[in-house]
């Protein structure tokens, strides 16, 4: 086990989580110009992110009250009152722009090519042509990630997120989503309207089917929902007493040729439904587990080559002495064995947090070994909330198959070491060489490509561009998503739109503070490989999938079944029943 | 915006990237290769706080649904794009052999060439399918699948498969297994989701108008006609299951046979089910199929006590599915773990008598667990239930000897109802557990002060007085102990230190008065 890191690089003056939070990631912006330059970048705007911010609340705020609201009510009598006068600005006509072949979704691209300026008339004639069937707005965007504030305090440039969602005539949605400039002008200081909009890129969606159906109802995937445990559930999110609060497994548990799921929560409950072949799922307790034995997450697979699953617990047992164990839940004779597999730890460790349990027969032995992705211990809280990168997280642990459901962890004599905050790892030969290679997924810290030499041994690849400086990476998933042989990994991360406000402004940030904001800058990440090269390159932004938010889970599947692969991303951090409690 | 105190983030009550939505990131047919967020155009941007995902054909049509665990619930999302061709394949281990992590497979139909390689874990937190799914649009027929088997298990190629099934490959085998998809039956998918309003009446067979809910309780709605041979078929079936919760299942017939009531009445009078017995009208078919009326019989919809809809049969229901269902309905309510943390969670807001339940239940539960026991005691000292707090907090103490706060809060127990020997031996072993800190070796002090051992007590409020010098309850409670013991003008002294900090304290101010 190698000693931690004594420190971790701290946030200057700008101290806590909430900072992290917020300068978590500052937005690329793609996107050639527009043919006329409405908004050119001010050259003067103001710098004190205290003053910038307290203007930004209120002007867009009052923007988002004028004409957001109005768009959004298709009052055009309230949109237009959102619009200063002499207001210019630029829209792509519905027919214009790129119709993109799709086989069954209109799909338009616009770009801010041959767009004249429009007056405010004009401006929302054009965009009451886009909306001209819809029957309602049911999605509203304007999140702006620049905001620069005319020193004067009467006029802001915004550089945005824009984007309407809303069903046509018989429940068919639609959807425009694009990158706007837009400026804000006030003489009160209160009440601001917009007299600038320019289009910078842009699409627009018709879709012809909505393909996708909740039937949670139907098939009785119920998990937690009583009254009292919903209550119980958002009381815990609200106080972010839980971050992620357990795991999701799918698997033919009970071997019948259909896929079960396996539900957990850490402390609470772990469920089984098994699929019944007849349009649901019945519940059941699977292992009769007390809470305080159900684990964050879990792993089944046939560890013992038996042909039958067993199930891995991501916990682990620790007492004072410096003896861990972590337990396999085996069948013998149709009844579940528990064994607890042993091994060293530092004299004093507990409270270790495991956050995935991740398989692969990576020494070639002809047996399953996996590895555990552990995020912090007891001794772990010191560095998190004041620091962008920490090296006080929790050891991986790495269990190696010795035969007979018997394992030792060999982590640190096969060289995988450290102590970060590791979310996710991900077994695949990712320097082409034939063997399993492990790359290692961390929050607050850069994350690390562990080579295999082929033997089982390791050696952290710290040229490569996958360790390249800091992440707060959650998911990972590869694949070749459009089929020309050229593998990509995609990486779920953290995007703020406050962050990138701030980044951009504050001067009170140091250097390789922010360094490491533009790095975070990109949100999720993109690396494809160059079949011919070899080399790797990051690809998020001109792919159009480093915006995500608060991204979590992160898939590549084909939908629908048209031969590619599409990428699902899974979102959001804690919400509180009030929508209209502030937000970070 | 100022940043730069660390504790905002715990004081901050609200949503932290809260709302959000699910992105799917479509990749077009003959895009320049960019994606496009497709999320709300295609029905899937929820905005819970997700977490956990994993695409899998559950009900094996042949494309691939999506199962998501977010903080706030798990969710099956159907996927019904438009048939299109597909592979589904399976590599088997062979005997002895580990499952086959990390073979690629390429596939190769319609002039496209695809790879994926073969996993159980991905994304986040999440434990996948082992079964690798190829969408082949419009294709006829497989032209090639090419297996790189691990662990030195060499290339495999296979040619001419067809499309649409489960292909399953066992390492070294001449050729797969080529079977159909097991999947749900059509007549076994809702075809709307019901609105089950409580407010929803119909005519009984018995004449009259009544309500088809029964809130409160978990609800059986059962569509059937005497004349439908599956629903009578199926009728023992909840008939046994309307025997077995009467009273604690609402059980509703609904016929949609309404012609002939009386042949209704003895036709479910024959079958014995405990339901109330209704003829269906355009309200509840509307309410329950859609505008369209599509009814199909028999149809079963099963509701929790809140109403909230739990599970639709539209087929006959099997023997024991139903009543399986029931009993997880009833058991449901919150797991004993949670219901031992929503009571915290309520103690901590004050809302102790609501607490209470969840706790006793809870104790039922777990009667080894020292925590609930700890937690019913402090929620009932919290609400002055003091004597009633002392027997599950020795309970706690029992066992767990090790857990200070336990120890703690029972010698505070015992210490307010007048038990000052007991009440010290439980404070100086909590003290020997924790190590010496102010609350503890003040309520030490005052049971010594208490039980007129002034020279413990003198001793024990020093120790308090070392962590915390200006703890007024000790100064004041040291202050009456050299009193006793004649020392007044230290005490004095005391007495004076007190009014510096709280300028306020009569108490303090009194007993001076009274030195002088």
């Amino acid at each position: 086990m190698r000693g931690r890191a004594a420190a971790g690089l701290a946030v200057g003056g700008v101290a806590g989580l909430a900072a992290l939070a917020a300068i978590v990631v500052f937005a690329r912006r793609g996107g050639e110009p527009a043919a006329e330059e409405l908004l050119p970048r001010p050259a003067e705007y103001v710098k004190d992110v205290d003053q910038s911010e307290s203007v930004y609340e209120v002007a867009n705020g009052s923007v988002k009250k004028g004409f957001v609201k109005g768009v959004k009510e298709l009052d055009w009598g309230k949109a237009a009152g959102g619009l200063a006068a002499g207001f210019r600005g630029t829209i792509p006509a519905p027919k214009s722009g790129k119709a993109v072949p799709d086989g069954w979704m209109g799909v338009r691209e616009y770009g801010p090519e041959g767009l004249a300026p429009l007056d405010a008339q004009g401006f929302l004639g054009v965009l009451k042509e886009h909306l001209a069937d819809w029957e309602a707005v049911e999605r509203t965007t304007w999140r702006p990630y620049e905001f620069l504030l005319d020193p004067g305090g009467k006029t802001a440039v915004m550089g945005l997120h824009f984007g309407l969602g809303g069903r046509r005539a018989g429940g068919l949605r639609s959807d425009i989503a694009a990158d706007l400039r837009a400026r804000a002008v006030t003489e009160d200081g209160s009440l601001w309207r917009l007299d600038r909009v320019e289009w910078v890129r842009g699409t627009r969606l018709d879709a012809t089917r909505t393909p996708w159906v909740d039937v949670t109802d139907e098939a009785g995937l119920h998990f937690n929902e009583s009254d009292a445990n919903r209550a119980l559930r958002q009381s815990m999110i609200e106080d972010r007493a839980v971050t992620n609060s357990g795991s999701l497994v799918v698997t033919d548990w009970n071997r019948d040729g259909r896929p079960d799921v396996l539900a957990s929560v850490v402390g609470g409950e772990l469920v089984a439904f098994l699929n019944d072949g007849n349009g649901g799922f019945t519940r059941q307790m699977p292992l009769g587990l007390k809470p305080d034995e159900v684990a964050r997450t879990y792993l089944a697979v046939d560890l013992d080559g038996d042909g039958l699953e067993e199930l891995v617990g991501g916990t682990v047992r620790t007492d004072r002495g410096g003896k861990a164990a972590i337990p396999i839940y085996t069948r013998r004779g149709g009844a579940w064995e528990t064994r607890w597999i042993a091994f060293d730890t530092p004299v004093g460790l507990r409270g270790v947090i495991v956050q995935a349990l991740v398989p692969a027969d990576f020494d070639r032995d002809g047996d399953i070994d996996f590895c555990v992705c552990n995020y912090s211990d007891a001794d772990s809280k010191q560095q998190l909330f004041n620091r962008i990168v920490a090296y006080d997280g929790a050891d991986n642990y790495l269990f190696v198959n010795q035969g007979g459901l018997n394992f030792t962890e060999e982590s640190d004599a096969r060289g995988i070491t450290g102590t970060q905050y590791t979310y996710v790892a991900k077994w695949w030969d990712f320097d082409f060489d034939g063997d399993l290679d492990l790359f290692e997924g961390n929050d607050y810290g850069p994350n690390h490509l562990w080579l295999n030499d082929g033997k089982g041994r390791f050696t952290d690849a710290k040229d490569h561009i996958f360790d390249a400086d800091t992440n707060y990476s959650m998911g990972v998933t590869v694949a070749d998503w459009e089929n020309d042989g050229t593998w990509g990994m995609y990486i779920s991360n953290m995007y703020s739109h406050a962050g990138n406000r701030v980044l951009l402004l504050s001067d009170r940030i140091s250097p390789e503070m922010r360094r490491l904001g533009f790095l975070l800058a990109q949100g999720n990440q993109f690396y494809e490989r160059n079949s011919s090269t070899g080399e790797w390159r990051e690809t998020s932004v001109s792919r159009m999938v480093n915006w995500a938010d608060w991204s979590w889970a992160c898939l590549f599947f084909d939908v629908e079944n048209d031969g590619d692969r599409d990428l699902f991303v899974a979102n959001g951090y804690t919400t509180s029943t009030d929508p209209t409690a502030p937000d970070y | 915006m100022e940043l730069a105190d660390p504790n905002t983030y715990r004081n901050f009550r609200g949503s932290w990237s809260g709302y959000e939505r699910d992105c799917l990131f479509h990749n077009p047919d003959g895009r320049e290769p960019r994606f496009v967020n497709t999320a709300y155009v295609m029905g899937l941007d929820f905005d819970d706080d997700g977490r956990s995902a994993a695409p899998v054909d559950v009900d094996g049509d042949g494309d691939l649904d999506l199962v998501c665990l977010s903080l706030q619930s798990l969710r099956v999302v159907e996927n019904t794009s438009p048939r299109r061709s597909f592979a589904r394949i399976r590599l088997a281990q062979k005997a002895g052999k580990p499952i086959p992590l990390n073979a690629l497979v390429k596939v190769t139909a319609g002039g496209v060439t695809q790879q994926d390689y073969v996993r159980i874990t991905d994304g986040f937190q999440t434990q996948v399918p082992m079964d690798l799914h190829f969408g082949l649009a419009e294709a006829k027929r497989i032209d090639a699948v090419e297996i790189a088997w691990p662990g030195g298990g060499g290339v495999q190629k296979f040619e001419g498969l067809p499309v649409d099934r489960l292909l399953v490959f066992r390492e070294g085998g001449d050729a797969p297994s080529i079977t159909e998809l097991p999947h749900w039956p059509a007549e076994s998918r809702p075809r709307v989701a019901p609105r089950f309003s409580t407010e929803l009446t119909a005519r009984t067979l018995a004449g009259g108008e009544e309500k088809l809910a029964a809130p409160g309780k978990p609800a059986v709605v059962n569509f059937w006609a005497p004349s439908c041979a599956p629903c009578r078929e199926e009728m023992p079936i909840i008939a046994s299951a309307s025997r077995r919760f009467a009273g604690r299942v609402r059980f509703a017939e609904v016929s949609t046979d309404v012609a002939d009531p009386a042949h209704v009445a003895e036709a479910a009078r024959s079958f014995g089910v405990e339901a109330a017995q209704f003829l269906a009208n355009d309200a509840v078919v509307r309410s329950f199929f859609g505008p369209e009326k599509l009814v199909v019989t028999p149809s079963t919809f099963v509701f929790d006590a809140q109403g909230n809809l739990r599970r639709v049969f539209q087929r006959p229901i099997a023997a024991g599915e139903l009543e399986g269902l029931l009993e997880t309905l009833l058991d449901e309510s919150l797991p004993a773990g949670d219901q031992a943390r929503l009571a915290w969670r309520l103690i901590e807001s004050g809302r102790i008598e609501e607490a209470l339940p969840y706790l006793e239940k809870a104790a039922r539960e777990f009667p080894d667990d020292a925590l609930v026991f700890y937690n019913m005691g402090i929620g009932l000292m919290k609400i002055g239930r003091t004597e009633e707090a002392v027997a599950p907090l020795k309970r706690s103490v029992k066992l767990d000897p090790g857990f200070a706060r336990s120890r703690h809060s029972l010698a505070e127990a015992l210490r307010r109802r007048g038990a000052f020997a007991e009440a010290a031996a439980e404070y100086e072993e909590a003290i020997r557990i924790r190590g010496d800190e102010y609350e503890l070796c003040w309520g030490l002090g005052d049971c010594f002060l208490r039980l007129d051992r002034n020279e413990d007590a003198l001793l024990a409020f020093d120790r308090a007085l070392a962590m915390d010098r200006q703890g007024v309850a000790a100064l004041k409670s040291k202050a009456v102990v050299l009193a006793r013991l004649k020392r007044m003008a230290e005490a004095a002294a005391l007495l004076r230190r007190v009014l510096e900090l709280t300028p306020g304290d009569e108490e303090a101010a009194k007993w001076l008065e009274q030195m002088r």
